[in-house]
This record gives C-alpha cells, structure tokens and sequence, in this order.
C-alpha cells in the first residue's frame, strides 16, 4: 500500500525544498529572520547575558535614568524602574515569556486547528457542521475581548494566557486547513489512495497534511507576530502575566505611571516589542513571497 | 432574489447568536468563585440573605436554565444590576457605547483616509521608492504594539509638546447635550462648534493609535488590489477612449479596487473593537471596552458579561452588513 | 510597383521598435515594422500570438505601458507624428481619431460601470461642443448603428448583463462613439461562438463602408482577412514577413511561413485535406542573432538565410522578407 500511494511526502519535500532556497534569495528576509534568532537567542541565553537579577529591587536606583543622561551608570544601560530593577535585564528576561508564550501557543493552536481543519474538511458533513459553527462563533468575538473574558474568568498567569489564546487561535490554522483539504481531497494521488484502501486518518496525516504545509508554515508564523503583541497587551491591562515577572507588556503598563519623569521605563520594553514583531513580520513576508505564488508579482 | 440572499444570511446569524451568548454564559458560569459573595463584598450579610439573594439572582437553578433566562434577558434588554457601578448594566452600557463606537468610527476613518490614498500611490508606482517606503510603513504599522504606540503619542504631543490633552473626551468646560452620545456628532448637529472642535482634539491621538494597524492592513490590501485592477483589460480599454489619467484611475480603477478594501474594513472591525479595550484604558477613554476591563478588575461579572456580548453582538452585525452591502453593491456577483 | 497609392498613407510606421525588459533580458516584441496604411484600406494583420502584432498598434496608441517602451522609429497619423507625443495630445488622438477595439469585450468593459455610462464617457472626454444634440442621443444612435436593440433600456444595464456578441458590439459602438479615422480591431471575433463571429465581422464591413473608416483588423484567422480585407499583412516573431493584396498573397505567397499558415486553414470542400500545422516553436524573442527568425522551422532554409535578411520588393505592391521569394512559384 505504501508502494501504491508514495509519493505525497517526497513531492512536498521537494517544493518545500524549493521555497526555502527562494526565502533565502531575499536578503532583507534573511536579515529579519536573523534579528529573530538574536532574540531567540537571548531569551535562551537571559542568565548569561542580563548584566543583573531582574528581580533584585534597589530604592537607592529607583527610576534612575539611562546611562546617556545625568545620574545614569554605563551598569545600568537603559536605567531602572520604580522599584530600582535594571531594565536592561528584564527586557532579556522579557523575551523568555513573549517567545514562550507566541510558540506555544501558535505550536498548540496549529495542532488542535491542524487536526480539526483536517476532520472538517476531509470527514465533511456533520463533523464539518459541529467544527465549522463553533469556529463561526468564536470569529464573532473581537479577538482581544474574547481573551480579556477569558483572563477575567480564570485568572492571570502563564498557563491561563497560553489557554486563553489557543480557545480563539486555532479557528485561524483550522479554516485554513479546512480550506487547503477541500481543495486537495480530489486530486489524483489522494483519490489512489482511496482507491488501494488506505485508511483515512492515512490519507488525511499521510497524504493531505504533508501537502498543506506551505501555506500552513505561513499562516504560524504570521500569526507569532500577532500572538506577541496580543499577550503583551493582556499584561499591559495586568490580566496577563503578573509582577514581578519581567513581561514586556506589564513593564511598559509600569512606565505609564512615570510618563513625565521617567520616560525610559515603559519606552524600552516596548521598542523590544516592536523590533521582535517587525523582525517576525519581515521574515513571515519573506516566507510568503516565497511560497505563495499567487501573491508573487 | 436578493431579498433571499438578505433573508438566507439572516438565518445564518442566528446559531452564531445563540453560540456567542452560549460562550459568553459559559465564560462567566464557569468562573470560580460565588457571585453572591463578590456581590456582597465586605457587606456583612445572615446566611438566610445569602440564600435569598441567591434565588433572586436565580444562581439555585440549573444551568440551562439559567442559559435561557440569560438569553430571554438580554433579548429584552435586561442585563441584571452592575455589582460595581450598583445600577442596571444597560444603563452602564447605553451610557459607554456611544463613546467607544464614536471612537471606532473615526479611527476606521483615519485609516481609510490613510490607506487609499498611500495604497493607489503606492500601486500607481509600484516599485518604486514611494512604493518601498509605504510598504515599510505599513509593516511598522502593523508591528507597533497599540498601548505602547498610545503612551509614546501621549509622552510627545501631551507631555513635552503640550499640544494635546492627555485623556478625556471633551474639556469639561463645554456642555453638549446628549442626542446620539457620540460627541462630535452631537455638537455639530447643534451647531456648538467650539465643542466639536475641542471634542476633535481630544479623539485625535486615540484614534490614531487605533486606526493605525488598521490603516496599515487596508493599505496593502488597496494596493494589491489595485496593482490588479490596473492590469485589467478595461483599464487599457479606458486610456485607449482618450480619457485623462485621474479619470482613468478614480473612475475605473479605484472604484473597483475600493470593493477589496472595502470589505476588508468591515471584516476587521473586530480589530477595531478589541484594539478599543487598549487605547480606550491608555487615553481614559469612557468607553464600553474600558468599562469591561474594569469590571474584571472588580469583579462585576454581569457587567463584564453584558459588555463582552454587545460587543460581539455589534461585530457580528457589521460583518453580516458587510457581507450584504458587498453583494449588493458589486454587480458582478450574480446570485 | 503598379500600385502607387494615390493619396499619402493614413498610418505611416517605419522601423518600429517596441521593447520589455524582463528578467530573462531585454525582449524585442516588435522588431523594426514598417506598416503603411492607406486611407479607406481594411488591413489584415496576422500572425501567432506572440508575433508582436497586437504590441505594434497598442504602440501606435501610445498603450504600451513600463517595462514596454518604443525604443526606436516613427509613427505617423495624417503627417504627424505619434511617437514621443506628449501624454494630452495622445489622448485627443485616441478614441477621437484612433480607437481601437481588445479581444475580449467581456474583460475590457468596466464591470462596475453601466454601458451608457462608458459610452458617454467617451464622447464627453471628446466632447468640443459638437453639435446641440445631447450626449445621450449621440450614444442611442451609436448603439443603434451597431445593431443592439431597445438601446433605450439597454444604456442602463451593466456590462455582465449582455451576452458575449453584445458585448463586443457595445466595445464596438464605445470605440466609434466619436466616428475615428481608423479603427484598430485586434482579434475582434477570437472569443466568439463562429456563429457569431461572422455577424459582428459583416457589421465590421457595412459600418466600415457607412462611416468611410480605415480599418486594421488584426486576427490570427488568414480566412477572415481572405474575406474582409483589401490587404494584408503577416507578422513573425517581431518582424513584418509579407506584405500585399490579399488576394495576390494567398495565391501565391512569398513567405514561407505565409505559406504555412495557408496550409493550417481547414478547407472545408475538400474531404481530404489535413491541417498541416507549422512544425517548430516561435523563437524566444531575446538575444535574436541576425539571421532568419524562420529559420528553425523553415523547409526552404539554406545556409544563406544565416544573415540578416530584409523585405524584398516582389513587385504589385508586395514585399516579403525571404532570400527565396523570387526562385519559387
């Protein structure tokens, strides 16, 4: 059987092959998705590189400006906050729970949607119906709304953010899985698949999936992007991640109090932020470019 | 026939209503935590009130039941009492909205404003450096958290410059009296100008920030859709009758790559709506969505419930709208 | 030449060059044409898609668009000359003195406008207070001179709203709305039913005959040039091949490649004839070397065709651009 119906994944791998070598043709692409890995990389490497402990409070520091400016030490580069916390070091921290959570959550998102958009669109019928109207009732809840609701409900932390951005984030692989199946559950291969017996979680894991990964590898790492900013803003509202822990979000909430005398706190963090979803942006453009043909000029 | 596609899509939105009403009575039921004591709060209270209390708020009955009641409802208006604000949650809410759908409307107006004009710019020359530039600005647009984006406004042109008022909706010095709720337009439908004008100062830096992305998003889509608007055979057909260019470009392009553009807009005004939640807190906006994040701090679950399923209700709404307006309105779709 | 135009040709176009730069380098869709066309002549143009003559009169229009531009030659209207003319004159030209039909009526009409509205558009934008009569009149009689019914009610449909022969009368009524000189028709009839094609092509002859138009009919049917124009003329990956009456041509053709697309025109009388395709492919019209471009899928080819080979006058008003021409019968 296997012999029958060989040949989905090696064509796939082929393509994907090929899609990567034009990503990497694209130079401001591979510059972003450097920037990227560099904050990967100090996320991984926090304990090494933060000059100090992001929690250790010093009130003789407090909102003591950056090193540029008067009463700033080279120590402390961007300054410190209200608590006298290095800033720097909690930024690196910082990264630690944005990547974290924007992984987990479009890694459990893009699973449960895989699997859901796989049954719905290859199952079809009632199976589609059920999935297909509860994916239409979450798309009715503005995005940020539905996850406030939701942090309201069952409280900050980790876990609870993770749990309620995946309940809303996995509609977005899902329709779009749901979408790539209908449309290749009629094509030859499948249907000689169908033909010589194999059995259907085969054809839809073995045959459907592997084909659907192109726009499917897009789609997550767009969604990373949005994921970011998203959790940023539940901790910058104080219903995500709590203090002390260093979330950009909530350390950019923090500087909001010192607007007029201590610009630096909430400023900081949220460059890191937005320098982190540009890099992320650039490099899922990139990947489009490269693997969508239509959207190519 | 159209008339049944309007009827047939209106069928539609029901098992989506009822769905959404379902989550959002599941969202607050299944929080821990006894309502009736956070109701009670530091209220002393006999166990026999407790109970009483209970009843009245129909917590001793089962939970479909409570759904239907909460259905019925909200149907009728009644969205029970706001724990924090002590009067009914309609109120609270028909007292917010206006503010948040005033702020929504001039953000998507902002950032259609914005993105026409780059979008065709950028597609009219594309590749070249303005078209470089705008798509480098868009993806900044996108990649620029709203809270952080609304603090650095407020840190430039309130708290150094001086040039705008850090929060509010209106200077309390002007009175205007209340017809829709929405400031600007009540002013200027009574003629208070000085009113409007300082109600538009204040909607200014919110409604950038909010409208930002947004005007970013719609940017790219213009510019998509025009590129292959222009590529069409009418488009050559047009320039070939000795029209002029800017008849050629608003007449016959962009009045068919606006439909894109269009439709897009209205899809993310759930964008819009959530985005409010931020920028409403960040500019001490009295709107709808500050007033559920507060209630999740204080805990006033009929409030946050009541608010939660406006909201979705009213972007369910505009994309069913948008949905229709498209059909309508684009002659090509044949039904 | 026995044939000495009396008048001075309408249309003069000498050493047209019209050229892409793409990615795969710079493309010479049109490669040096020269094209007269006399006043009152229907002038054929064919040749395969490709051969670069819907680019040569998009050019004449002033349509082609970045990264196309006219590299080289002339282009002259009535002794004045079209090309590097400055972007209003262009388009008092078009529409008024030039228009031109596309191929196919169903993409190049605005989906989103009505008929009339693209009808009256044209005349406005030409609109030099001709005459007392209303805009709309004008456009009732110009949908009545090509034939659509009930133009009354049909001025206010939508494009979509019309079947495909309509449609390409309603192209054609835009295109005469403001009675132009010539008349550019490139494939008029290609994404037509046959039935069909006949009755828009012998409107295309009586309107040409009423209105005293010059036409250039631009096909890649050699059998509607047999029945509908005076002259012709056969384009081959960028370059003019043949020129001449038509009739002389398809008795006797001077080209190869005439010869070959004769050959592909199914006759219907004879039970056993066989379209004979032309073997081969157009060449990629990229670093061309100078020699023959038919070369490749020529029958007659000798080693002499590996230079660069021009239009040889053949006498009766007919060129072709074959060393060979003159040896054959």
């Amino acid at each position: 059987m296997t012999a029958a119906a060989p040949s989905a994944a090696g064509r796939q791998d082929s393509i994907l092959r090929i899609n990567l070598r034009k990503f990497t043709r694209d130079r401001l692409a591979i510059a972003a998705a450097a920037g990227v890995v560099l904050f990967v990389a100090m996320a991984l490497l926090a304990p090494w590189l933060a000059p100090h402990d992001p929690y250790d409070t010093d009130l003789l520091r407090r909102l003591q400006p950056p090193a540029w400016m008067e009463g700033g030490e080279w120590s402390y580069v961007f300054g410190c906050d209200s608590l006298g916390r290095d800033i720097v070091s909690r930024i690196i921290y910082g990264a630690r729970i944005s990547i974290f959570i924007g992984v987990a959550v479009v890694l459990l998102a893009t699973l449960v949607g895989t699997l859901a958009g796989l049954a719905a669109g290859y199952l079809g019928g009632a199976v589609d119906g059920v999935i297909s109207r509860i994916v239409d009732v979450l798309l009715g809840f503005p995005y940020l709304i539905f996850a406030i609701g939701l942090m309201g409900m069952m409280g900050p932390g980790l876990q609870n953010i993770i749990l309620a951005l995946v309940y809303k984030e996995w509609t977005i692989s899902c329709r779009v899985v749901r979408g790539e199946t209908l449309a290749t559950r009629e094509l030859e291969y499948v249907e000689a698949a169908r033909a010589v017996g194999a059995s259907r979680t085969h054809i839809m894991l073995r045959e459907i999936l592997p084909n659907i990964m192109s726009p499917l590898i897009v789609v997550a790492t767009t969604r990373m992007a949005t994921i970011i900013i998203l959790e940023a803003s539940l901790s910058f509202l104080g219903l995500g991640m709590q203090p002390p822990l260093a979330s950009w979000g909530s350390m950019v909430a923090d500087g909001r109090s010192f607007l007029s005398d201590a610009w630096w706190v909430g400023t900081f963090p949220g460059v890191a932020i937005f320098l982190l979803v540009l890099a992320i942006n650039l490099a899922s453009q990139g990947l489009r470019d490269a693997f969508d043909p239509r959207l190519r000029q | 026939m159209r008339l049944g596609f309007i009827v047939e899509r209106l069928l539609q939105l029901i098992p989506v209503l009822i769905g959404i009403s379902l989550v959002v009575f599941l969202m607050m039921t299944l929080t821990p935590g006894d309502p009736v004591e956070i109701m009670l709060g530091d209220q002393l209270a006999t166990a026999e009130q407790k109970e009483s209390l209970r009843r009245d708020m129909g917590l001793d009955l089962p939970a479909a039941e409570r759904f239907i009641r909460f259905v019925r409802n909200s149907l009728s208006g009644d969205f029970g009492r706001s724990f924090f604000h002590r009067r009914p949650v309609a109120e609270v809410i028909a007292e917010r909205l206006p503010a948040t759908i005033e702020l929504t409307i001039v953000a998507m107006l902002i950032a259609l404003a914005v993105a026409i004009p780059l979008g065709v710019l950028a597609a009219v020359r594309r590749g070249s450096l303005i078209d470089k530039a705008a798509t480098v600005i868009s993806l900044i647009g996108v990649s620029m958290p709203g809270f952080w984006l609304g603090i650095m406004l407020i840190l430039l042109f309130a708290v150094h410059l001086g040039w705008m008022p850090v929060s509010g909706r209106i200077d309390y010095a002007f009175e205007v009296p209340r017809i829709t709720g929405m400031i600007l337009f009540d002013s200027l439908v009574q003629g208070r100008y000085a009113a409007f004008l300082n109600a538009l100062h204040h909607i200014l830096m919110p409604a950038v920030t909010l409208g930002l992305a947004m005007a970013a998003l719609l940017m790219r889509v213009t510019r998509t859709s025009m590129i292959e608007v222009l590529q069409q055979d009418y488009i050559v057909f047009a320039e070939a009758k000795g029209l002029s260019r800017a008849r050629v470009l608003v007449r016959h392009a962009l009045k068919n790559a606006l439909i894109p553009t269009v439709t897009v807009a209205a899809l993310e005004t759930g964008y819009l709506l959530g985005g409010n939640t931020i920028v409403e807190m960040v500019f001490g906006w009295p709107g709808l969505a500050r007033v559920i994040v507060e209630g999740i701090y204080s805990r006033d679950f009929p409030l946050v419930q009541a608010g939660v399923l406006v909201i979705a209700v009213i972007y369910v709404t505009v994309n069913f709208a948008a949905d229709v307006l498209y059909t309508l309105l684009n002659p090509r779709v044949k039904l | 030449m026995n044939a000495i135009p009396a008048l001075a040709p309408l249309l003069s176009i000498r050493g047209l060059q019209t050229q892409f730069q793409t990615q795969l380098g710079l493309v010479k869709a049109v490669d040096g044409v020269d094209i007269d066309v006399e006043p009152g002549e229907c002038l054929g143009v064919v040749g395969e898609s490709g051969s670069g003559k819907s680019v040569t009169f998009a050019s004449v229009l002033g349509l082609v668009r970045p990264p196309g531009r006219i590299a080289a030659g002339s282009i002259r209207f009535d002794g004045r000359e079209l090309v590097g003319l400055g972007r209003g004159e262009m388009r008092r030209i078009r529409g008024k003195e030039i228009a031109i039909t596309l191929q196919d009526a169903l993409t190049s009409l605005n989906p989103s406008l009505t008929v009339g509205a693209q009808i009256l558009e044209t005349l406005h934008e030409h609109d030099e207070g001709r005459g007392a009569r209303g805009l709309r009149e004008q456009a009732l009689e110009i949908m009545a001179l090509v034939g659509i019914p009930a133009p009354g009610t049909r001025l206010a449909q939508y494009p979509h709203e019309f079947s495909g022969g309509m449609r390409q009368r309603i192209m054609l009524a835009i295109a005469l709305a403001c009675r132009p000189r010539l008349l550019i028709a490139d494939e008029p009839t290609s994404a037509l039913d046959v039935t069909i094609q006949a009755q828009v092509l012998d409107l295309l002859a009586s309107l040409r005959r009423e209105l005293g138009m010059t036409v250039v009919l631009i096909t890649h049917d050699l059998g509607v040039v047999a029945q509908y124009c005076d002259r012709v003329l056969v384009m081959y990956a960028g370059q003019a091949v043949e020129v001449g009456p038509t009739r002389r041509v398809i008795a006797d053709p001077g080209h190869p490649y005439t010869r070959g697309l004769i050959a592909s025109i199914p006759k219907l009388a004879d039970p056993d004839f066989r379209i004979r395709p032309i073997e081969g492919n157009v060449p990629e019209l990229v670093d061309l070397p100078d020699e023959c471009r038919f070369l490749g899928r020529c029958p007659l080819a000798i080693s002499a065709c590996r230079t660069r080979i021009d239009m040889r006058d053949l006498g009766a008003g007919r060129q072709a651009r074959c060393i060979r021409a003159g040896e054959r019968q």
